[in-house]
């Protein structure tokens, strides 16, 4: 089905990177600054060269094999048994990060809004709707990206405009004041958002354009996403300073200080609502790649068969693991930075040397011949 | 299962059955006046309406003449004024279709040769004249049917602007067109649907805009469609949509000429039905619906302002009511501290969740609105009368419903009025209610979750193949300055694309 629909580069990115403005402004801060402080702008940019990788990574495969996925691919070059064996591997490590991801929403939601509500309902509402969603395919799924971006990137610059009073940007002072490698510690947690960009690989027939203008596009929607995060994370920083290890979503404190009206003080709910638009599209994006990746594994499957059963195995998996905020924080932040390196980095560039390799010696075989 | 169980369904179905076509129906017109005469009162057996008169011309002895109309549906005096005096008068031998054809003074002749296109122009209105001695038989434009006169519209009123609307003759319907749109591309092809009503159908497009392909596809769904009567678009409209289970009108509605007039100039094609004043126009989008004919006529600014205020008030329509359940029920520090205390106030002596108090105010707007449509004109006043007491005053007095649920219902019908086209405004108002059970059960998240469900819907559901949201998801550029808001006419220089590969990229006056 995914060969039928066709979607413009501009669209093909647009999801993955409303995901991870949406997750990254949440969870990021309090990460990044743990490891780095004031100077967190550094790993950040740092870690955003993962993201031009993983764009390399999805314009070399496309370049290759435009009518493919990366599954397709996967399973076609590398051989019967490893293909799937490493189809299989991704898929695990997708399942992994939308289980972090899934309890990262619900655990949001938990703590700020709805303390006594159970957390089974809260997960099962977002992946009945999102499973409404991807039935629909990729188009009405880029679609909707397309109608909320405006929305969710809109509040953000709205709330970091209105908070410019109370802001004092002397508190990202001094610069680089342990050395240039001490910063480098926190480099792994951009690497992990940035890596998302590899997502795109799972449904790259959609697209039709020339692969360079696929990588260039990428190359812009990285650094539009790391332009966005670093003004997010300086207005966070110069508003809350050293007291941004104190809160768990830093971003959400700085928005409930925002002050006009004061009816619009009581604005994280609204807060909420948005966000919730933006983690419906990285759900809902993961669910889909996750659903089009088992169906291409399974071969013969239909895509729209699978997508009930994948969806309700994912809502049990999700239910199963990281019951507590405390082992999300931790296990699951672990399990998330493995699987993402493995799934998102390790594993396609491996496969990009091995289609290197391969492509290298049919060529020259081809010439002797 | 379900596979085999549709299988068991379309095998269940009876195959369709041409019903006109019955054993006179398939008749040759004969040479013998006599003959034809024998059918026609064969076929119209028990129809007194019918008029059958067999006279002489001067120089026969014989009857050799026949004319048969339906009484009612003929202009008269022109028959007896047109064709009854000069053949009776003339003396030219009629030897011939040709000789018969220039002794009857009318401009608008056809030749007919079956008895099915007999009754089909006889039902018509037209009178068709036999003569002895030649097989073919002459049907007379002279239909003259009773209509209302061409009259304000009723359902969509504007400040500026035409006034006037459709009616419901095709004919005069077609001329309201024309008086428009002045140029010979504007074509006009008739379809009929109805096995036994026969319906005309115009398929109006304009040679050059429109898609080729889409007519193609507009006139198979019409085909497709077996029913035995229509009366107005609405009938059909329901059975060749794309997405037939939809809330959402794919397909826009209009009793307007300037409506269909700037649709068509955009390469849409519209269908105008026999006998009723609404007209279809399509491939349609979302925000069709959101517009008034007016926006274009007054100034930009004021209708950019309109259009966003619209919109506004369409999230009202659909949200107001669960978004008041959501807050009260859950999120209560959302409100302002001395709000919430008016509101527990007010609230206290009510002994319903707001649930139960929104439910119940809103299925009594609901019913006091369907009861305002349905009485006559003259005791539509007392229901309003009532209704405000209902509603109002009287309901809070026994502590039925508080202050604030009052209001959130009446700006909720005010929001709901607002919505320029009646059919999203129905969209709206079924939407409104699962919503506010939504609202109740899990909050907020419910509701915004719910609304998503409902985005996604909107971004699958395509018209004629044109997706609904199209000028902003997906987003085109040059649409995009005709939708939320409206561009100045000058800039707006590019037609939108919708369907197949016809696009006449630039409007006309900017070259």
């Amino acid at each position: 089905m995914i060969q039928s629909e066709r979607i413009s580069v501009f669209q093909f990115y647009l999801p993955i990177f409303v995901g991870i403005i949406t997750t990254g402004v949440l969870t990021m801060p309090l990460v990044l600054y743990q490891a780095a402080e004031q100077n967190l702008w550094l790993p950040l940019i740092v870690g955003s060269l993962s993201g031009y990788v993983a764009v390399a990574v999805v314009s070399y495969l496309y370049h290759c094999y435009p009518q493919q996925t990366i599954i397709e691919i996967l399973q076609q070059r590398m051989g019967r048994v490893i293909g799937t064996g490493c189809a299989l591997l991704l898929i695990l490590c997708l399942v992994l990060q939308g289980v972090y991801i899934t309890r990262e929403y619900q655990m949001y939601l938990s703590i700020n809004f709805y303390l006594y509500m159970p957390p089974f309902i809260l997960i099962g509402l977002l992946l009945a709707v999102v499973l409404y969603a991807i039935r629909q395919g990729i188009e009405v799924l880029v679609r909707c990206a397309v109608l909320f971006a405006p929305l969710i990137l809109g509040i953000h610059l709205l709330i970091c405009i209105l908070i410019i009073p109370e802001l004092s940007p002397y508190r990202l002072l001094p610069l680089l004041d342990h050395g240039l490698l001490a910063p480098l510690q926190g480099t792994l947690a951009p690497i992990v958002w940035f890596s998302q960009f590899i997502w795109c690989a799972f449904y790259m027939p959609a697209v039709d354009v020339p692969a360079k203008k696929m990588f260039v596009s990428g190359c812009w929607f990285v650094l539009a996403t790391t332009v966005a995060l670093l003004i997010i994370f300086a207005v966070v920083i110069s508003f809350l300073g050293d007291a941004t290890v104190q809160y768990l979503y830093p971003f959400d404190m700085v928005e409930r200080y925002v002050q006009i009206t004061g009816i619009l003080e009581r604005s994280s709910v609204l807060f909420m609502i948005v966000w919730l638009l933006g983690i419906f599209v990285k759900v809902a994006s993961l669910l889909f790649i996750l659903n089009l990746a088992v169906a291409q594994t399974g071969r013969g499957m239909r895509y729209r068969k699978t997508s009930i059963p994948v969806t309700v195995v994912f809502f049990l998996i999700v239910l199963a693991l990281f019951p507590t905020n405390e082992s999300l924080q931790h296990e699951g932040r672990l399990v998330l930075y493995l699987c993402s390196v493995a799934g998102n980095l390790v594993i396609p560039l491996l496969l990009v040397i091995f289609l290197l390799i391969f492509r290298k010696a049919k060529g020259k075989t081809r010439m002797q011949s | 299962m379900f596979q085999w169980m549709r299988k068991m369904r379309k095998q269940r179905r009876k195959p369709w059955q041409e019903v006109l076509v019955d054993e006179e129906g398939t008749k040759k017109v004969s040479a013998s006046v006599k003959k034809n005469k024998q059918i026609l009162e064969h076929a119209y057996h028990a129809c007194a309406d019918l008029i059958i008169r067999s006279f002489a011309t001067k120089n026969s002895v014989e009857n050799n003449m026949l004319i048969a109309y339906l009484g009612g549906t003929a202009n008269v005096e022109e028959i007896n004024e047109h064709v009854m005096k000069g053949l009776q008068s003339s003396n030219r031998p009629l030897d011939g279709l040709k000789a018969l054809e220039q002794s009857v003074a009318i401009t608008d002749t056809k030749k007919i040769h079956t008895f099915n296109d007999v009754f089909i122009n006889i039902a018509d209105g037209k009178p068709v004249l036999f003569a002895e001695g030649i097989n073919t038989a002459l049907s007379l434009g002279m239909s003259k049917w009773a209509t209302r006169a061409v009259e304000d519209t009723q359902t969509e009123p504007v400040i500026r602007g035409a006034k006037e609307g459709f009616v419901e003759s095709m004919q005069v319907n077609v001329t309201l067109l024309r008086k428009r749109i002045r140029t010979p591309r504007l074509k006009l092809k008739t379809l009929v649907i109805g096995d036994y009503s026969r319906t005309q159908v115009a398929l109006l497009y304009i040679d050059g805009l429109c898609d080729p392909e889409l007519l193609k596809e507009v006139k198979k769904r019409i085909n497709g469609i077996h029913i035995d009567g229509v009366w107005d678009g609405g009938m059909v409209q329901e059975q060749i949509q794309d997405n037939q289970r939809s809330v959402f009108p794919q397909i826009l509605t209009t009793e307007r000429p300037d409506v269909v007039c700037a649709s068509l100039l955009d390469g849409k094609c519209s269908l105008i039905f026999e006998g009723s004043p609404n007209t279809l126009i399509l491939p349609t989008t979302f925000f069709a619906f959101m517009q008034s004919p007016e926006d274009y006529y007054v100034g930009y600014m004021i209708s950019s302002l309109l259009r966003m205020l619209r919109f506004g008030f369409l999230l009202i329509a659909l949200l107001a009511p669960a978004f008041y359940i959501a807050i009260v029920t859950f999120h209560q520090e959302m409100i302002p501290t001395t709000l919430i205390m008016a509101m527990t106030s007010m609230r206290e002596q009510v002994p319903f969740p707001a649930l139960v108090e929104a439910l119940v105010m809103e299925i009594t707007f609901e019913g006091l609105r369907e009861a305002g449509v349905r009485l006559p004109r003259q005791v539509g006043q007392a229901i309003s009368i009532v209704g405000a007491l209902v509603i109002g005053q009287a309901a809070i007095q026994a502590s039925l419903v508080s202050p604030a649920m009052v209001i959130i219902v009446s700006i909720t019908a005010i929001a709901s009025f607002m919505i320029p086209h009646y059919e999203l405004s129905i969209s709206v108002r079924i939407l409104r209610f699962p919503l506010m059970i939504i609202a109740g059960v899990f909050g907020l998240i419910g509701v915004v979750l719910s609304v998503i469900a409902i985005i996604v819907h909107l971004a699958s559901l395509r018209s004629f193949g044109l997706p609904y949201l199209e000028p902003l998801a997906p987003f085109k550029k040059h649409g995009a300055g005709d939708s939320i808001i409206r561009r100045r006419l000058q800039h707006q220089t590019i037609r939108p694309h919708l369907t197949g590969k016809t696009w006449n990229k630039y409007r006309r006056w900017k070259e």
